[in-house]
């Protein structure tokens, strides 16, 4: 039967174990997203406006968010490491994924990266000139086509957003199984996970107007509350900060 | 994490709050114009005094504080502000005042960038006669 549970405990645990971590929490944040943007602006750099020019860049779009799979799964790991209070979280469990289970990572973002090409093709088809749009009504297409990708993805994410955990935790599962476990652990938490996004938004709207680096305690914040609802769904303890002694202990056991 | 060790970084959060509420009041009095900068530091000084709660039911009192200097600066620059856009519709002394002192700042390359002068931008925007 689903009960209602508030989600305060689990908002008051992400950011007491934020206490004192921002210091690595945000440059983990500001690596990836730093990464990402160097990233799209090479794949932008080669394009000279033809239609050969611009498929490539898409492909390479593509082939990027693929990759970026594996900076997902290290950031995934990071924050798990941040929620059960282990003191041996470091910047670099970010680039965890390039030694570990990489190919995994970039399977498990597979899923996400297909949602998004289908989400984005109308888009390329009416830029090549393919479905005929007329100019006055460009912008409304791009706006109607994002918001259809955002929500596609967002639904994505409530069935498969608990994939990047698992694999973090159970390494040995294959990718079948993996995104099949986090289908398994959705169930009848899709609701919630949704009212969790919902509670940041402000958060986020404060952030961005904060000068946009707001949004990087935000985002920290954000990533250390999915990492609880993780825990939380897995029926592991929540780590509390304070409790935790010893390094390298999590204080979750 | 030792408890003392957690309860000096919380405070330090708030203390930063406080800092970027202050920083927030005080440039509403000093750039009262950079209105984003002043809504940008007053919404940071909000968003860590939330942050800086932890497990506890209340925000502490340096970063309340924090949060009010930055309530008093958005304030103070949206009245600022607001006192500034009433005077450019009602006031013509003003309003050519503004003008006479931006055409000679900037008039050339206002020209020079959008084809037209200064005087028939504001004109359009706050309904004066040229």
């Amino acid at each position: 039967m689903n009960e209602y549970k508030p989600i305060r405990p689990l908002k008051e645990a992400a950011r007491a174990q934020l206490i004192g971590r921002y210091g690595i929490a945000i440059p983990a944040i500001l690596m990836i997203a730093a990464i990402q943007f160097i990233t799209m602006l090479l794949s932008d750099s080669g394009s000279t406006g033809s239609v050969g020019s611009y498929l490539l860049k898409y492909a390479i779009s593509l082939i990027i968010d693929l990759l970026m799979g594996i900076l997902i799964f290290g950031k995934s790991l990071f924050f798990l490491k941040i929620a059960r209070c282990q003191t041996d979280a470091t910047v670099k469990d970010v680039f965890f994924g390039f030694k570990n289970n990489g190919d995994k990572a970039v399977l498990v973002q597979l899923p996400f990266t297909i949602v998004s090409f289908l989400c984005s093709l109308p888009m390329v088809l009416i830029n090549l000139g393919i479905i005929p749009c007329p100019t006055a009504k460009y912008f409304h297409a791009v706006l109607i086509f994002l918001g259809i990708q955002i929500v596609a993805l967002f639904v994505a994410r409530l069935f498969l957003g608990l994939s990047f955990y698992i694999l973090a935790d159970r390494p040995n599962l294959s990718v079948p199984e993996i995104l099949s476990e986090s289908i398994r652990l959705m169930t009848n938490k899709k609701g919630r996970l949704f009212l969790i996004c919902l509670s940041v938004l402000p958060f986020m709207i404060l952030g961005a107007l904060g000068l946009i680096f707001g949004l990087l305690w935000v985002e920290a914040f954000y990533q250390t509350l999915l990492a609880d609802f993780y825990l939380e769904t897995v029926g592991e303890t929540l780590g509390d900060p304070v409790k935790s002694q010893n390094p390298g202990d999590g204080c979750s056991t | 994490m030792d408890p003392y060790l957690y309860e000096e970084s919380r405070q330090r959060m708030a203390r930063l709050a406080r800092n970027f509420g202050i920083a927030a009041l005080v440039c509403s009095f000093m750039f009262g114009s950079l209105f984003f900068v002043v809504i940008g530091f007053a919404c940071l000084s909000v968003l860590i005094a939330f942050l800086s709660k932890g497990k506890k039911p209340r925000i502490d009192n340096a970063a309340k504080v924090g949060m009010a200097a930055g309530l008093l600066g958005t304030v103070i620059t949206l009245a600022m502000l607001g006192n500034t856009v009433y005077k450019l519709y009602n006031d013509a002394d003003y309003r050519n005042n503004v003008i006479e002192t931006s055409e000679k700042m900037y008039g050339d390359m206002y020209r020079e960038l959008y084809g037209i002068d200064i005087a028939e931008t504001f004109n359009n925007f706050f309904g004066g006669k040229k």
